[in-house]
């Protein structure tokens, strides 16, 4: 099992674009030699004059010398816009955290339906009823583990018009975080519910990850001369197993201890709770409350956060605990949600992408 | 179904045969949460400041800036009975007046927040304090130039003075020269929940005395109602066939107060007010003899301002007294109050525990059913335990917290205790990964 990992630093390492495609079927108006030219890598674009997206309308444009960029599929959709047709290409540089795919906006088609799959893993995305004529699609459910070796397929299955060409004018795959296996020297991150003389304790279990890497290629230095090292950068934790990262702990950067002549650096990171003691919480309004519902308020306050118990005993006993005419007068969610925890006897604790609610007891 | 963790599995097995985290005594502090019967004072805030025309004035600043007039001008040959400038009674057959009166109104709001929700009926309480002073004159300045503050002479100071001194708040008029005591005047201090222009008295007719008699004491001009009053003693005749001037009556809306409140919300209470917060009376009077020439002329201003204002709002407060309870187990592993006290646990107190917090049932007190639950649970302590597992091991057998876990020692037999094996659940897990080495910390403590 390997170690890996991966710090999103916000801006771009390396983008690649389609190399090499493989693709179902062969084009007739447009063959794949006239579109790219492999030793160039460069695309020429359509030869000719070509259909517009339904050449069976009488519609038509004509394109000068410069061709029209992207890829064009030799068959065409039903009367119901179905079509199955496949384009892949090979991954280089980083993994990918980014999938950036532009149909035809000049037409105004696009896929409706269409998955991302790769093949080191059975993990999709499925993208359903897209209206869009460009995406920016997030790479992480495919789990992908090493770029060596991997290529990632967007197979398309609907297409927004009958009787039309699939068309594909940029296909880019971006890494906007590095991955970090061989430069890792040491790691060291919790999972705790409580401390670690187990002490019954309620509250908010904080959760760290520190960790040292061996900057070999000096990027870290480089990135913090440029001042782009800042709080609060995603970092996640994986063990690869099998070809499938599997997600062991994710945090927000916190300290980076980088020394100008030692190429060990040190990062020291957070889970996500601390933000919770940044956001304000309005007072709650007199009524007969569940702890269960104390809880609700408490993280919907907090907005796109997850939450769930640790499993149904923990939420039938929230549920249970009722106190009439409950208020709470406290300035953050932090502060409420310790409040909770007080009375209740409860423990939360970040893991991976969600808070845990637990007995403490 | 438990995970058997066999020597094979761990390394560093540390754990205490004798169990940690004994807790025999627990005590916790629920809040009465129950509104009183009575309204009582929830909050008091001080007015400092107040903004007129875009302009900040601290209440003790209010002697010059900003006008709002109210007022009269009685240039009329009329004939008034007036004070002169050394203070006596004047004889004469006409005499010129001019007087004037202002009265500087200012509307605001304060929002209190109360860090307990409010229930019930709301009021607030307007409590004003007044300070009083009067102007002297130039006495170059002609009779025909508008009066103003700070064009009135040194004699008339040490009259205003004695009017001060020596006035006696016998009727709502008069009220006014003795700013400093107000617990008589139930207009200073409004207190109701919504008061509608409550009418102000401030000044009302101008009187003159008999031409003929003087007062015992000298005569001033004094505000008063629509009859004869005696300021310090003396008594006033009313004449006919002098006119009367006229100042602020009781009908002036333009001098109401006001004053309501409005509930924002479970904590905060808006309370809007229009008050007066300056009174500027001034006149200026001429009087001569038609033989001998005889004239006279003085004129005096006494300007009353509020320096200070304070605003009660009152409502029925929220008892929150934290009501301290602690608790043993019995023989019968019931709760008792005979306390053993080795092992204490408080819990954190807050608003959320309440004496009526109960779980299932209201029969089932939370502060019963949380105190008997940790210390039947810990009363005897638990078996905790450390060591390490391989990071390899601990995927495959998906180690979480809450995970049950039984250990076999190194001669093959589990920990147990009394005769019967224990189950462990992961508690806390440090991953550790090295350039040698990776694996996972657990921290285990008895089910």
């Amino acid at each position: 099992m390997q170690l890996h990992v991966n710090i999103d630093f916000g801006v771009e390492f390396g983008t690649f674009i389609l190399s090499k495609r493989s693709y179902s079927p062969q084009a007739n108006i447009s063959h794949i030699d006239k579109i790219y030219d492999p030793n160039n890598a460069d695309y020429l674009g359509f030869q000719g004059f070509h259909f517009s997206s339904s050449p069976l309308d009488n519609t038509y444009k004509l394109y000068g010398a410069e061709g029209y960029q992207g890829y064009v599929s030799s068959n065409i959709s039903d009367n119901d816009g179905n079509i199955n047709v496949f384009i892949t290409s090979g991954l280089s540089g980083d993994v990918p955290n980014l999938l950036y795919i532009r149909f035809d906006a000049i037409e105004d088609t696009y896929a409706v339906d269409f998955t991302i799959s790769n093949n080191k893993n059975t993990n999709t995305i499925e993208i359903t009823d897209n209206t869009e004529t460009e995406l920016q699609i997030n790479l992480e459910e495919l789990k992908l583990a090493n770029p060596l070796g991997t290529t990632i397929t967007v197979t398309i299955t609907k297409w927004n018009k009958a009787n039309a060409n699939v068309k594909i004018t940029q296909l880019i795959a971006i890494a906007t975080s590095k991955t970090f296996i061989d430069e890792l020297v040491s790691c060291e991150l919790s999972e705790n519910l409580l401390d670690a003389k187990v002490q019954v304790a309620p509250g908010i279990a904080e959760q760290y990850a520190n960790i040292q890497l061996y900057d070999k290629n000096g990027i870290i230095h480089q990135l913090a001369e440029q001042e782009i090292l800042t709080k609060n950068n995603p970092v996640t934790i994986s063990i690869i197993d099998e070809q499938e990262a599997i997600i062991i702990g994710k945090f927000y950067t916190s300290e980076w201890n980088i020394e100008g002549n030692n190429s060990i650096v040190s990062l020291d990171c957070k889970d996500n709770s601390e933000s919770l003691d940044h956001i304000n919480f309005n007072a709650l309004e007199s009524t007969d409350r569940s702890v269960h519902e104390m809880l609700t308020s408490g993280f919907n306050a907090a907005k796109n956060t997850t939450w769930e118990y640790i499993d149904t005993d923990t939420a039938e006993y929230c549920k249970s605990i009722i106190t009439p005419s409950s208020w709470s007068f406290t300035s953050t969610i932090l502060e409420f949600l310790n409040k909770i925890c007080d009375f209740a006897m409860l423990r939360i604790y970040w893991y991976v992408d969600r808070y845990i609610v637990a007995r403490c007891y | 179904m438990s995970i058997q963790l066999t020597a094979y599995n761990y390394k560093n097995l540390n754990y205490k045969v004798t169990p940690q985290n004994i807790i025999d005594t627990i005590t916790v502090a629920p809040i009465t949460n129950v509104y009183e019967q009575e309204s009582s004072v929830l909050a008091t805030e001080s007015v400092t400041s107040i903004s007129i025309n875009g302009t900040d004035y601290s209440l003790s600043n209010l002697e010059h800036g900003g006008s709002q007039v109210s007022s009269f001008d009685n240039e009329a040959p009329t004939y008034r009975r007036c004070v002169n400038n050394e203070g006596t009674y004047v004889l004469a057959h006409r005499i010129l007046a001019k007087a004037r009166t202002d009265v500087l109104m200012y509307s605001g709001s304060k929002i209190f927040t109360t860090t307990t929700p409010i229930s019930g009926q709301i009021s607030a309480t307007l409590s004003m304090t007044w300070k009083s002073s009067a102007k002297d004159k130039d006495a170059s300045i002609s009779f025909d130039d508008s009066p103003s503050l700070s064009q009135l002479n040194s004699d008339t100071y040490s009259l205003a003075t004695w009017i001060r001194q020596n006035s006696v708040a016998k009727n709502s008029g008069n009220w006014i020269f003795n700013q400093t005591d107000f617990s008589t005047n139930p207009w200073a201090k409004p207190n109701a929940a919504s008061i509608d222009a409550q009418k102000i008295d401030v000044i009302t007719k101008w009187y003159s005395d008999a031409l003929i008699q003087p007062p015992a004491q000298p005569a001033i001009i004094c505000w008063s109602e629509n009859s004869n009053y005696a300021l310090s003693g003396n008594k006033f005749t009313y004449i006919n066939d002098l006119e009367d001037g006229e100042g602020l009556s009781m009908t002036d809306d333009s001098i109401s107060i006001s004053c309501t409140c409005k509930k924002l919300d479970n904590y905060r209470v808006r309370v809007s007010y229009t008050i007066p917060v300056r009174f500027s009376y001034f006149a200026l009077a001429r009087s001569w003899r038609l033989v001998g020439g005889y004239e006279q002329n003085g004129s005096w201003a006494f300007v009353d301002r509020l320096v200070g204002l304070e605003i009660q709002l009152n409502g029925l407060a929220l008892d929150t007294t934290k009501n301290e309870m602690s608790y043993s187990l019995d023989e019968n592993q019931e709760l008792t109050t005979n306390l053993k006290n080795n092992f204490n646990y408080k819990l954190e107190n807050n608003e959320l525990f309440t004496l009526s917090t109960y779980k299932d049932t209201t029969d089932n007190l939370w502060s019963t059913y949380i105190t008997k639950e940790l210390l039947t649970k810990y009363e005897k302590g638990k078996i905790v335990a450390t060591l390490d597992v391989p990071v390899q091991w601990a995927i495959e057998n998906n180690i979480h917290i809450n995970s049950e876990v039984q250990v076999q020692k190194q001669d093959t037999t589990y920990i147990t205790r009394k005769g019967t094996i224990v189950t462990f659940l992961v508690k806390a897990i440090t991953k550790k990964f090295t350039g040698t080495s990776f694996e996972y910390s657990l921290s285990l403590m008895e089910e």
